[in-house]
């Protein structure tokens, strides 16, 4: 991870966009991986019988693989959300220090501009933020889906 | 369900599409949905592996500074990375494998009363030493550099800047994901064993050494990989706690270059880390399957 930040300030240095292109860069392989399970969970014999019956591939897609995966997509897509919205690494050596996202900010008060009260109070409104989705996403993969679809709680990741 | 046509309901769909003449627009959307499925894996594997690509010819570029394409090409870049790195390198092993030891001394005992034992509210308890797993860096990276400073103005105890303080972090952030491994690992292999092993008349310490850590290694070897990784690559946390050159570790080094003095040495040293990365995974991969750690926790 590490290395490839290096390698992006080049063309997309300073801006919003080249730190958005560089989060996706970071997290898009942990979204993979978590899907993976949630794609496994599903019974091939399902598909089989959807095309055994005539269903095109986007019908099976439409009509017996999302039905029974989205819960767990939703619970990924906020997981990755709350991993977006805390990334510190890759925000800090694309943005260059004038992209302010909450965790830039958070550094900048602390330890730049020393205003300790502003810094905790960021911090823990971004635990907060992070709390929440974390809630979103256990009550999408709680109870009754859960026990249906076999979709676990995604797991946690830190790699930005 | 009105995009089935009728002869697909009610023939043997198959073997109708086999045959060109019962080509319909349904099969045509299943060409283009083929076609985009195509591209988005082929751009999608650019996308992801562009960036090493760009690090690694950076990393044999002749030119004195970052150039993209580079003039000409050496691989004398990889005699000049920084003596800072190197050394930051090597305290971030040490760093690792300290945290490893900590983390497997203090997180079998733990496992084993929360799987095992009579705790009262114990899905509280478990709940509780989660909740690191889910907080952001950066603002573990505040609470404790906070902390460390209350300590500081309050005993005149020391832990910023230290490697000791450094140490206390990082088993904090890494334990969870060690203790998550563990304990689904003795939910799911039961006691079974264990007990058969006293009845059998074998005693506390040969049932541990003999049964229970045999069975339990491949979680201690996931969990251990885990922690290995998080404490390795985590930058918010050590920058915020040690940032000087003599106690930083490798990723807050290599921050701080980016940040400063961007050379094609770095690049070079970044495609070593890399190597040094793939090979830890391999292992990990050999040793109980990389499939396993990223499922257990």
């Amino acid at each position: 991870m590490r290395l490839n930040i290096i390698s992006e300030p080049l063309p997309l240095l300073d801006n919003y966009t080249g730190v958005g292109i560089g989060v996706v860069h970071a997290l898009l392989p942990i979204y993979v991986i978590s899907l993976v399970p949630i794609c496994q969970a599903v019974n091939r014999n399902l598909l089989d019988a959807s095309a055994g019956l005539g269903a095109t591939r986007w019908q099976t897609f439409w009509h017996v693989i999302f039905p029974l995966t989205w819960t767990g997509v939703l619970a990924s897509m906020l997981l990755m959300f709350a991993n977006a919205i805390g990334a510190f690494t890759t925000p800090a050596l694309l943005g260059g220090g004038r992209v302010l996202l909450l965790p830039i900010l958070i550094r900048e008060r602390v330890l730049l501009v020393l205003n300790w009260p502003v810094g905790a109070t960021l911090a823990a409104l971004l635990t907060l933020l992070t709390f929440l989705i974390v809630a979103l996403i256990a009550a999408a993969t709680s109870g009754k889906w859960r026990k249906e679809r076999g979709i676990a709680f995604p797991k946690g990741a830190r790699a930005t | 369900m009105n995009v089935i046509p009728a002869e697909h309901g009610q023939t043997i769909a198959p073997l109708a599409r086999l045959s060109a003449r019962h080509t319909t627009w349904l099969d045509r959307i299943d060409d283009i949905w083929q076609g985009l499925y195509t591209f988005g894996v082929v751009a999608g594997c650019v996308f992801l592996f562009a960036p090493f690509v760009v690090v690694f010819v950076i990393s044999i570029s002749a030119a004195p500074s970052v150039e993209f394409p580079p003039p000409s090409f050496t691989l004398t870049q990889y005699t000049r990375i920084p003596p800072d790195i190197t050394a930051a390198f090597w305290r971030s092993l040490r760093l690792g494998l300290l945290i490893v030891s900590i983390d497997l001394a203090l997180c079998v005992p733990a496992a084993f009363a929360l799987a095992r034992g009579r705790l009262p509210g114990r899905s509280l308890v478990e709940a509780f030493f989660r909740g690191p797993v889910q907080v952001p860096g950066i603002v573990m990276a505040v609470a404790f550099y906070l902390s460390y400073s209350a300590l500081l103005r309050s005993t005149g105890i020391n832990l910023r800047n230290e490697f000791a303080g450094l140490v206390i972090a990082h088993v904090v952030m890494t334990f969870p994901y060690m203790l998550a491994t563990v304990v689904v690992r003795l939910y799911t292999m039961g006691p079974q064993l264990e007990e058969a092993s006293y009845g059998l008349g074998a005693g506390f310490f040969r049932t541990m050494w003999r049964v229970t850590i045999p069975q339990m290694r491949p979680a201690l070897i996931a969990g251990s990989f885990l922690a290995f990784v998080i404490s390795f690559e985590d930058v918010p946390v050590a920058l915020f706690l040690a940032p000087g050159a003599s106690t930083s570790t490798l990723p807050v080094q290599m921050f701080q270059f980016a940040v400063d003095s961007l050379s094609p040495a770095l690049f070079a040293a970044a495609i070593l880390v890399l190597l040094f990365s793939m090979a830890l995974v391999v292992a990990i991969e050999l040793l109980v399957g990389l499939k396993r750690v990223l499922s257990d926790g």
